[in-house]
């Protein structure tokens, strides 16, 4: 696991008040790990900051699973 | 941005419309006003002979001031809380005050938009909060 997801992992596991061994990248981010709408939006606020990156609506409108989550910071973060 | 023109953008309609101006500067941050006049009906009962305004009415009035600041996507649209966040009220605000409101959006994605707003009477600081809401289709008119 890159460094990138190791933070990342952290973040989304910190705001959704789960242990990091429940953060996994097949995992659905609304039906397995219980992200509303609000949820995800601070989250994607969160990774923004974080990463220093800026997703745009079509970037996260694609976005279902925690691995989707990686990827798209790992293509804005190089 | 007088009582009228507000009513242009939020949905709110009296007794519920708790801005009285507004006015957005270049930074784009909202400056709000509202006068508590004694006569509102959320004063009644709260507190019979020691009238204070509930936490949750300062709490609508900055979520008002931050809807107008994305007023021109208001249009059409009702405004729906999602959340209310690191809320602090730290003094109370009586009749014959006039509130003034600060308020900033921190974060917008989709319909979802999130802001910081300071509550204030005379400078001196009331309330303060990060509150979010979500934008969604006014359907009131259509069959």
């Amino acid at each position: 696991m890159s460094r990138i997801q190791d933070k990342a992992r952290a973040l989304i596991a910190s705001k959704m008040k789960l242990d990091e061994s429940e953060i996994t990248p097949e995992k659905n981010i609304f039906n397995d790990l219980g992200a509303d709408s609000l949820d995800f939006v601070e989250l994607s606020m969160l990774l923004e900051r974080e990463f220093n990156v800026k997703f745009t609506e079509d970037d996260t409108a694609n976005v279902k699973t925690v691995g989707d989550l990686y990827e798209l910071i790992e293509q804005y973060a190089k | 941005m007088n009582r009228d023109e507000i009513k242009q953008y939020l949905p709110h309609r009296e007794p519920m419309l708790l801005v009285d101006e507004m006015t957005l500067d270049e930074n784009h941050v909202a400056h709000s006003k509202y006068h508590v006049t004694g006569e509102e009906f959320f004063l009644q009962g709260h507190f019979p002979g020691e009238p204070v305004v509930p936490g949750v009415i300062l709490c609508e009035i900055m979520a008002q001031s931050c809807a107008l600041l994305m007023k021109d996507d208001l249009i059409g649209k009702l405004t729906f809380y999602t959340g209310i966040d690191k809320v602090r009220f730290k003094n109370s605000v009586k009749p014959g005050d006039t509130v003034e409101v600060e308020a900033t959006l921190t974060y917008h994605m989709r319909n979802i938009y999130i802001c910081s707003a300071v509550l204030s009477v005379g400078g001196k600081m009331c309330v303060k909060g990060e509150l979010s809401f979500a934008l969604l289709p006014d359907n009131r008119n259509k069959q």
